[in-house]
């Protein structure tokens, strides 16, 4: 049952995103677990799913009030979930340069589109954008990379 | 279709993406944070600053309810337009006919065409005036042209009139400033041949035809028709006049009862 399975893992992840991720914090960023959840997933079963996933996880870590902005995380998960999703797969083709452009990138992606949509109407500096981006990006990277050594991409346990 | 279908499914993870990020703008745009009040204000200007994409797009189904609307009062407009200029062309032969009757030296009893009947051929037509306002069998009614007709038969509030061009029509007429007279007799499409007039009578087309006075219902010098042919065969004892009357019943609406004491019993 995929779908009982990615289930479970989300509530893992939510789970952890409400009472970990406060801990990991580094000034006002704290890792995203579901972003890294999301990322497995799409890998796992594809675009479709990807964005689904997204959409539906970005909405409801909206909804927990992980951020004041309802729409911003679904909007940012469902391009990290097509972006993901085409990885499916493609992970034992690809070389692992790649694949890490794609994982990586779309890390980068959802922090430039987050931290963007967050800043507006802040008058938040660029140098504290960037910060605010780069710390982000860098902290889901971190993450997945330990994570990947622990649980590969290609052998999921989704 | 099917090709329609093909193109959806190849295209199915962009368009989903697609309705994904539009569902999240649009939450986004809905909130009432900073964030989303700075964007909805972005929105708006970019919205602002391109009036014709505002036009073609967001308002499409204003603009199409306000069409409807200004169409259905132009309808209402043109109707009370051709209400008015009906009411104008009423209202100018009503002052024809008020003139009319003041030249006329008979006393003559306005009245209204109510009924044009059902026949295919137009031979009577009701007027709305009976015996209540003095109307009586064989009263000549006029138009502005001219002769229209007599009362065939009357009620109490509405007559029936005999047209002049009905084909069982008769009268006696006399033709131009001559003394040669003749029996009318209309024929169709609002003509008529004079009988009776013989040859060398020095008629001429466009004379007058008036009634002559020879009749028990009607006054002389009624007019009735214009001369518009005249034939002098060989061998015929009469000269062939054809003429054009000058009342069209078709298009009369109001008529005159002459209401002196030239009509029968």
């Amino acid at each position: 049952m995929p779908a009982l399975k990615a289930a479970s893992w989300a509530l893992l992840a939510f789970a952890g995103q409400l009472l970990l991720a406060p801990l990991l914090s580094v000034g006002e960023i704290r890792p995203d677990f579901i972003l890294i959840l999301l990322v497995y997933l799409s890998a796992r079963y594809g675009r479709v799913t990807g964005i689904l996933a997204g959409f539906t996880l970005g909405l409801l870590q909206d909804a927990t009030g992980a951020v004041s902005v309802l729409g911003i995380n679904a909007l940012s998960k469902s391009v990290v979930g097509y972006v993901a999703g085409t990885l499916n797969g493609n992970l034992s083709i690809w070389t692992p340069r790649v694949v890490n452009l794609y994982i990586y990138g779309s890390f980068v992606g959802h922090a430039l589109i987050y931290q963007s949509v967050m800043a507006l109407g802040l008058d938040s500096t660029a140098g504290l954008l960037a910060n605010h981006m780069v710390t982000e990006a860098f902290m889901s990277s971190l993450m997945m990379t330990g994570l990947r050594y622990l649980v590969p991409l290609v052998r999921s346990p989704l | 279709m099917r090709n329609l279908f093909e193109w959806i499914y190849y295209l199915r993870e962009l368009l989903l993406l697609l309705l994904a990020v539009l569902i999240s703008v649009t939450l986004l745009l809905t909130n009432e944070s900073r964030q989303a009040v700075f964007l909805q204000s972005t929105y708006a200007g970019i919205i602002g600053a391109l009036p014709r994409l505002n036009l073609g797009l967001s308002d499409m189904s204003s603009y199409r309810e306000e069409n409807s609307i200004l169409r259905e009062r132009l309808i209402q407009y043109g109707l009370l337009n051709a209400e008015l200029a009906e009411t104008a062309r009423e209202n100018a032969q009503l002052r024809q006919m008020l003139a009319f009757a003041r030249r006329s030296p008979h006393r003559l009893q306005a009245a209204e065409v109510i009924s044009r009947g059902a026949a295919s051929l137009l031979s009577t037509v009701t007027i709305s005036a009976g015996t209540n306002q003095g109307v009586r069998i064989n009263d000549p009614i006029l138009s502005l042209e001219g002769l229209l007709g007599k009362v065939l038969s009357v009620a109490a509030d509405a007559a029936v009139i005999h047209l002049v061009t009905d084909r069982n029509f008769r009268v006696s007429v006399k033709l131009g400033d001559t003394a040669v007279r003749g029996i009318l007799r209309p024929t169709q499409a609002g003509r008529g041949i004079v009988d009776g007039v013989p040859p060398n009578s020095r008629i001429g087309v466009g004379d007058p035809v008036l009634t002559s006075g020879f009749s028990d219902i009607f006054p002389r010098n009624l007019p009735v028709a214009v001369v518009e042919t005249v034939e002098d065969l060989p061998g015929e004892n009469f000269s062939r006049i054809t003429v054009r009357l000058h009342s069209q019943p078709s298009a009369t609406e109001h008529v005159f009862v002459l209401m002196e004491g030239y009509a029968g019993s």
